[in-house]
């Protein structure tokens, strides 16, 4: 019937006169998310139309008559779609399938029937992650203890990723993939809202500040294909994307609360909403705990504004500021033997942390046609670490002398600027990305003696003249990138991708250098100076290939240079002993990439990947001797290779919808992730370490677990299994110190509940709830030196109320 | 639900491919006949280590015991009756106590590090002013880190060699002078403790001894041959070179390399050199692997380069390092003592014996650890 009646509306269509009208539309995901630069190509008349930020698409005037619509968009299914034009204005709403991962909602729950996971769209604003190995943490699913981060939680689902825990309250995170250090996240590229917010992303990686998990609407994770997006660091690319306002009301207020073993106590509030053309979005989070260890309170304050103004239906801008302050006590670190006796003791009772970050952003957003879009984003950050105690190795004891002051002060600021095309090539889409990075820091880095005491006090005895040294490091980068998707047709698409670096880093300060005779007597104490320039250019590439053979299975690959730039420390000398290799370069290797990934049945979910990585150029010291006068002295070069291989899998599948049915109000969710690797030395110049294992490599790394959820309630168990590993170059079992050695292996388990009803929602969990006694890592430096013990059993109650 | 089966077979499969993959690329690196680390790892370390343990290290110590023990029973004598006899008695046993710790004092590892052997035994300039008011105050505690230079080997020189002009003098330092009672005292707890720091780590060595051999897997951090090469390399480095010789000669002293005769070991005894050279012939036994006792030759580091093949410039390393040794040793021979004169009166002559010194640190630091592949884990800040 409905033909019928279309047929004789075609009849009607076309012996009527030339009447002419318009379409217009809004193309969506299931989810209801507009779907920006989707194409709408009409057959007849054979022009293209492109949505808008909304996913609206409006065509020019047309003469009645039906019309083929071919829907298209990068990462969903194409659709075909015969439209009737009969009067002035017609409206249609189409709606695409995504090709990869469908997320099914369950009524009434809070939890989607494929968990927290899902992947980035080929196009996501204006980042393309086509082609590479990315996964996308969505917080508000996490059944996660929110208020310590906890990472083992937080990133389950991401398989490969070493988590070591330094503190029990998660004030810092360092995690670390595909074998690299996960020394304060620092070998990952580590951005808020597409902005910097580690110290310095070149010079001083570590991220001492990351955004409260309270406040985190998503995390992206790109993999070591993001270097060309993004630049430094081989582990590629994790982005925290903030809360915003809703958008269905000018207020909304979320209240939290968090009452935890070992005192914990954290309140988190945010108050956000949309009011005619703005979005706002504001946030404060006060935390203090004892944690488990004496010597090891705490006390943070974090807190984020974000306003967001549609200047014109083009254009949008967004200013952030974001401040995180904490002080933090440190129980310094153990010995191997000490551990085993009783990790939880001290024998550290005046060694504090303290932090203060500042950040602002301003970003806008401008179309410039349908097809193509500016995203402009200017950044800076004010900040400051300072470490005040005794960091003598600690199987000595405290002589109770002046205490030791590292202070670092960051100022940075750049901005970077991204261009997309989409454009029509037949019947897809093809997409190009241009950008450009200007970013300018400042780093101040200081060691000195402070006084004696216990307290806090943060400052040099003698500012003027340190005991230890001052070096101050002005860098500048600039950054042309480019990258591009070829849809070669309906299955397989290619996207290079080039990027081209210029760096330029300064050092210069003066060292502290003292002699002594053997009773310790001073023989010479001077100061030296120290200058020292390093400027590069290079270029680096890569290319993914994505073959899609139907709507469930995918198979990628790629291959991505990477770099990682020489850090400050690596350009200061703190000894006459100590040279620097004049033509010191920056740690270069690759990525490659090779999976695949899908989705069976709506209900099981999986990516599984062989991935190789080639850190070469490794920056490290070596012991030369002068061929005419036999001194000796060590010698900072491009010390070695490491190669890295393995295998990452994931797979999460909803067992009790795969059993019953898709609208079953009851979930049983079960996730299984899994990474094997081996890394190993290799053209070492430094003999100690040629074939060794590379350090904080676990072989295997394991983690499991399940979600039951029933309308408005859910509880999620996990287990995590990390293989022993060793802790430096030379593969040390043991040493006096503990700084080196190995880390056993450890398993911890997790259990989390979560019930909502309303506005308020209730959660409650424990970690480490086998009670396991293990620890992640020992410390060279802070928060040790030595072994750092994790913490034992603990338990939190958290209560959300939403107005 | 056939698709899907195919589905879960490809799974399968890749998965089965990815391990086997993973697995071949897990072997291929061990099996290189060329590969130098292999020798490395072939030596039995085992073996050599329980050569030293047991034909060096403990009877070395328990040499250094017994003569710590008659440095003690000494010091009980000469206080029950100071004579001049008693004292020269008294003076011999501390000086064959000061010669026969140097056959020891580069084991600073295991049970010496946790009692700072070292810091704790010869630390020289000794503090004399300090040594004078612990003695007036009759109240010290010498485990104080900041009574380290006021007690040990260096402190006993000045109590016995520099408390008067002659011997007499010194006689009557612990017999009629003011404060004699606790001059005694003092040169009693100082002898005592030395001796009891002796006996703690021989006893202690018994026990160690077999997770010393033991920790035999590798010479990564920690192990033991790491910590042997790391702990004679630095002794070599910082205690005979640049203590012994380099110090008193001046070439650390800032930008004027002035001598500094009054930093010369057994300053008051105005013999150096004998206990110089024969911390040289310590280190060519104990890196030889030669027996304390009888000196029957065993496994030692020398033999461990030899497996391993190392060279210097063409040359074996293990010939290269003993005829160095014995070039440092015929250099000591040349220079006389009262070092403190020689560093002033014949400073090029002690410089040149520090340069050959300081070539025998290259062949261990450098050469040495590149052969077996240990890491030098210590910071040398001195800058030379």
């Amino acid at each position: 019937m409905p033909k019928l009646i279309s047929i004789l509306l075609l009849l009607l269509a076309s012996t009527s006169w030339a009447q002419k009208g318009i379409l217009l539309g809004n193309v969506s995901s299931e989810n209801k998310e507009d779907i920006e630069y989707c194409t709408i190509y009409i057959k007849e008349t054979n022009t293209t139309y492109t949505t808008n930020k909304k996913g609206h698409f409006k065509t020019g005037q047309l003469p009645y008559g039906t019309y083929s619509l071919l829907v298209h968009f990068v990462g969903y299914e194409s659709r075909e779609q015969k439209v009737v034009l009969n009067q002035p204005q017609v409206t249609l709403k189409i709606q695409l399938k995504q090709r990869v991962l469908q997320e099914v909602e369950i009524e009434g729950t809070v939890n989607k029937s494929m968990g927290s996971m899902k992947r980035l769209r080929a196009i996501d604003g204006v980042l393309i992650s086509q082609g590479k190995k990315n996964e996308v943490i969505q917080l508000e699913q996490v059944n996660a203890n929110k208020a310590t981060n906890q990472g083992r939680q937080i990133y389950s689902r991401i398989p490969g990723l070493n988590i070591w825990e330094s503190d029990g309250a998660g004030i810092q995170l360092g995690i670390g993939g595909r074998g690299l250090n996960p020394s304060r996240t620092a070998n990952f590229n580590t951005r808020q809202n597409g902005y910097d917010i580690s110290a310095d992303a070149l010079g001083y990686p570590e991220s001492y500040y990351t955004p409260p998990a309270e406040a985190i609407k998503e995390i992206q994770l790109i993999r070591g294909a993001a270097s060309l997006q993004f630049g430094t660091q081989f582990g590629g690319l994790l982005n925290f994307i903030l809360n915003e306002g809703t958008e269905e009301k000018p207020v909304e207020v979320v209240g939290r609360y968090t009452v935890g073993s070992f005192g914990l106590r954290n309140a988190f509030v945010s108050i956000g909403g949309t009011k005619d053309t703005w979005n706002y979005y504001g946030y404060f989070q006060h935390k203090t705990g004892d944690d488990w260890r004496p010597n090891s309170s705490f006390e943070v304050f974090s807190g984020g504004l974000n306003l967001k103004k549609q200047l014109t239906e083009k254009t949008d801008v967004r200013i952030e500021y974001t401040k995180m302050q904490y002080l933090t006590q440190q129980a310094g670190g153990l010995t191997d033997l000490q551990f085993y006796l009783d990790p939880a003791v001290s024998f550290r009772d005046r060694n504090w942390f303290e932090v203060d970050w500042n950040l602002g952003a301003v970003t806008i957003n401008h179309e410039l046609n349908a097809q193509t879009k500016i995203n402009s984003r200017f950044f800076g950050l004010l900040a400051s670490r300072k470490a005040l105690g005794f960091l003598g190795q600690i199987n000595r004891i405290d002589p109770l002398e002046e205490r030791d002051l590292i202070s670092g002060e960051f100022k940075n600021f750049g901005n970077e600027t991204r261009l997309l095309h989409v454009y029509q090539v037949k019947t897809t889409p093809w997409a190009l990305l241009l950008g450009a990075r200007y970013y300018q820091g400042y780093n101040l880095s200081q060691q000195g003696l402070a006084d004696s005491t216990n307290d806090a006090r943060f400052e040099y005895l003698n500012e003027t003249n340190l005991e230890g040294s001052s070096y101050e490091f002005p860098s500048k980068n600039m950054a042309l990138f480019g990258e591009h998707i070829f849809n070669l047709n309906e299955h397989f698409s290619i996207t290079p991708g080039i990027r081209y670096e210029y760096i330029s880093t300064r050092a210069q300060g003066y060292y502290n250098h003292v002699i002594t005779d053997l009773a310790q007597n001073v023989i010479l104490d001077t100061n030296i100076n120290d200058l020292r320039k390093n400027q590069r250019s290079f270029v680096i590439g890569g290319i993914g290939l994505n073959y899609k053979f139907n709507d469930t299975l995918e198979v990628y690959a790629n291959f991505s240079q990477n770099y990682r730039s020489i850090n400050f420390t690596d350009m200061q000398i703190q000894n006459p002993n100590f040279r620097i290799d004049p033509n010191l370069e920056d740690e270069k290797g690759y990525n490659v990439d090779f999976g695949i990934r899908g989705f069976i049945a709506n209900k099981l979910n999986y990516d599984i990947s062989l991935f190789a990585l080639l850190y070469d150029n490794r920056i490290g010291t070596t012991i030369e001797k002068d061929p005419v006068w036999f001194n000796t002295y060590q010698y900072r070069t491009n010390v070695s290779a490491s190669l890295t291989k393995g295998v990452e899998a994931m797979v999460e599948v909803d067992l009790w919808k795969w059993i019953t049915s898709d609208s079953s109000k009851f979930s049983f969710r079960v996730f299984g992730n899994a990474s094997f690797v081996d890394a190993r030395y290799i053209n070492s110049d430094e003999p100690a370490f040629e074939n060794k294992e590379v350090e904080l490599v676990p072989p295997l790394n394991f983690k499991t677990g399940a979600t039951i959820a029933y309308q408005r309630f859910s509880v999620s168990y996990q287990y995590a299994f990390t293989e022993r590993h060793y802790s430096d170059a030379t593969n040390s079992e043991q040493t006096a110190n503990a700084v080196n050695g190995l880390i056993p292996a450890y398993s911890v388990m997790d259990l989390s509940l979560a019930y909502g009803y309303k506005m308020v929602k209730l959660e409650a969990g424990v970690n480490n709830l086998g009670d396991s006694s293990y620890f992640t890592r020992r410390a060279t430096g802070y928060p040790g030196p030595g072994i750092i013990p994790s913490p034992p059993r603990n338990f939190y109650v958290a209560l959300q109320i939403k107005i | 639900m056939q698709r899907q089966a195919l589905l879960f077979r490809l799974l399968g499969l890749a998965f089965i491919i990815a391990f086997v993959v993973f697995q071949s690329c897990k072997k291929d690196d061990n099996n290189n006949p060329n590969d130098p680390s292999q020798a490395v790892e072939s030596y039995d370390r085992a073996a050599m280590l329980s050569n030293l343990a047991n034909n060096y290290i403990i009877p070395a110590y328990a040499a250094y015991t017994t003569a710590t023990d008659q440095l003690k029973n000494e010091v009980a004598t000469f206080n029950a009756n100071p004579t001049v006899a008693s004292l020269q008695s008294l003076r011999s046993a501390w000086e064959n106590a000061l010669l026969t710790w140097q056959d020891v004092a580069f084991l600073e590892f295991g049970p010496a590090t946790n009692i700072s052997l070292r810091s704790q035994t010869n630390i020289y300039p000794t503090d004399q002013t300090l040594i004078e008011s612990n003695i007036v105050s009759g109240s010290y505690d010498l485990q104080l880190p900041s009574n380290f230079v006021a007690k040990g080997f260096q402190a006993l020189d000045y109590l016995l060699n520099g408390t008067g002009m002659n011997d007499q003098e010194i006689v009557d330092y612990f017999s009629i002078a003011s404060n004699a009672t606790n001059a005694k005292t003092y040169l009693l707890d100082v002898a005592n403790e030395l001796h009891t720091n002796a006996a703690y780590v021989s006893n202690e060595w018994s026990n160690y001894a077999s997770s010393f051999i033991n920790n035999s897997n590798s010479n990564a951090q920690g192990s033991s041959v790491s910590n042997i090469v790391n702990e004679l390399t630095y002794h070599y480095e910082a205690f005979v070179r640049k203590g012994k010789i380099g110090i008193p000669a001046g070439v650390f002293n800032g930008f004027s390399q002035q001598p500094m005769p009054d930093h010369v070991e057994a300053l008051y005894y105005q013999q150096s050199l004998p206990f110089a050279v024969r911390s040289m012939q310590a280190i060519y036994n104990y890196f030889n692997g030669i027996h304390y006792t009888n000196a029957t030759d065993g496994e030692g580091l020398a033999d461990y380069l030899n497996h391993v093949g190392a060279t210097s410039s063409g040359d074996p390393l293990t010939a290269t390092i003993n005829d160095q040794i014995n070039i440092v040793i015929s250099y000591l021979n040349t220079l006389n003592d009262p070092l403190s004169n020689e560093v002033t009166g014949n400073t090029q002559v002690v410089l040149n014996t520090y340069q050959q010194m300081q070539i025998l640190v290259a062949y261990f630091k450098v050469d040495m650890t590149a052969a077996l592949g240990v890491l030098i884990t210590y910071q040398d800040s001195d800058g030379d």
